[in-house]
């Protein structure tokens, strides 16, 4: 049985963090680089899966 | 103490339950199964096992009631001072029997209910989420809502009940989420305290695949919503409704957040907010990751890691669509007597268990 809202106190504590928004101007191009390492990470992990299948 | 283990055609994994549970401390008379409107061998293996005065097969009615006519058939709670109910499709731990007699042999008369920890079994990347999720929510929160009494749910796999209180329980509830109806029956007739009892592993099988796990997520958040209305909480004075009040707000509050950030950014042309909550997150996220592959001897979790963001957003729309279907559309309100477990069980084999 799924304990309701388990795990979510993670994204919303880092959302009450990123609140105060100040400071670095690329932070936006340092977020996409993050995002396109998340997805070229993810992709390399599907294309090993199924080659071990 | 009783094991009563419920079953729905159970025959791929209800031998691997059963010897492991008496491998870890349960003796064979002690246990009892009870087989609803199975069309497999699970009867016959479970006889096999246990002895045939030991199984109970009857037409299907669903989890609950199939736990009631246990207790009523094998005369649970006139033999035994506990129950302890197990899902048919998990594995104990070596220990796990005779380090929940300890901890209950030492339980406070205000003891009334128990909880182990549960621990997924090796698999793909689904698992490896559940490695994540099991050591947030047990590792941490469970220890917490037990530290204040408030222990939501004691799930399927390992729940324990004193059973002088078994028949204060209504078993005809009718809800998705049986085991959770259940625990908020003892938070509102006041029974008692719940304990956990976090070095009492037991281990869980999870979906295979994102059609499973879409189909079990809906399935508990139905419940938990069934649950939440039919209890009414939030509007009594009780700790345990302030603590479901607390994470629900904190669940539409992410929500709304997650639509109306991006939505603001857009519409102000300064994506930084939106930056700044994506690396956040994606830090504390891995982090978090991290030290549950550590905890658990997982290596495995970390790489499946960029997957996870699917599995949380796919949990996040499935929490708003049950809530919908619940609360706004009123639907599975007739008592439900299926079984959400076709298609999901697999053989557990060798090497799935790391005790």
């Amino acid at each position: 049985m799924y304990t309701p809202g388990k795990g979510s106190i993670l994204p919303v504590a880092t959302t009450a963090a990123a609140l105060p928004v100040t400071g670095t101007k690329n932070v936006v191009e340092i977020a996409l680089a993050v995002a396109a390492g998340l997805i070229a990470w993810a992709a390399l992990y599907m294309a090993r899966s199924r080659a071990n299948q | 103490m009783a094991l009563v283990i419920p079953a729905h055609n159970e025959e791929l994994v209800i031998a691997d339950t059963i010897n492991s549970a008496m491998k870890s401390g349960q003796t064979e008379r002690d246990i009892f199964v009870v087989a609803d409107g199975c069309s497999d061998r699970t009867v016959e293996i479970a006889a096999g096992l246990v002895g045939e005065r030991n199984v109970l097969a009857q037409p299907q009615s669903g989890k609950a009631k199939a736990i009631l006519h246990a207790i009523q058939h094998f005369d649970i709670a006139g033999r035994y001072e506990w129950m302890h109910i197990a899902d048919a499709d998990g594995v104990f731990d070596l220990r796990y029997f005779t380090e929940i007699g300890e901890r209950l042999a030492k339980a406070g008369a205000n003891i009334v209910a128990a909880t182990g920890h549960i621990q997924s079994l090796e698999g793909g990347w689904i698992s490896r989420y559940r490695t994540y999720e099991y050591t947030i929510g047990l590792e941490i929160l469970r220890r917490i809502q037990a530290f204040f009494g408030v222990i939501p749910v004691m799930p399927g796999p390992t729940s324990i009940f004193r059973t002088r209180i078994l028949r204060k329980l209504d078993f005809n509830a009718g809800s998705l989420a049986e085991d959770m109806d259940l625990t908020m029956q003892i938070h509102r007739l006041r029974l008692g305290r719940i304990a956990y009892f976090p070095k009492a592993k037991t281990f869980s099988q999870d979906p295979k695949d994102l059609g499973d796990y879409i189909k079990q997520i809906s399935r508990w958040y139905r419940g938990n919503f069934q649950v939440i209305q039919r209890h009414r909480i939030g509007l009594r004075r009780q700790k345990i409704d302030a603590y479901v009040t607390y994470v629900m707000v904190e669940q539409w509050l992410l929500v709304a957040g997650l639509i109306f950030i991006p939505f603001w950014c857009w519409f102000s042309t300064n994506y930084r907010p939106l930056a700044y909550m994506f690396l956040m997150d994606a830090l504390f996220f891995f982090i978090f990751t991290v030290g549950a592959a550590a905890r658990n001897h997982r290596a495995n979790v970390v790489g499946a890691f960029p997957l996870f963001y699917i599995l949380r957003f796919l949990t996040l729309v499935i929490f708003v669509r049950s809530w919908f279907e619940i609360v706004v559309q009123h639907k599975f309100s007739t008592p439900q007597a299926g079984w959400s477990v076709a298609g999901r069980r697999y053989r557990i084999g060798t090497g799935t268990v790391s005790h």
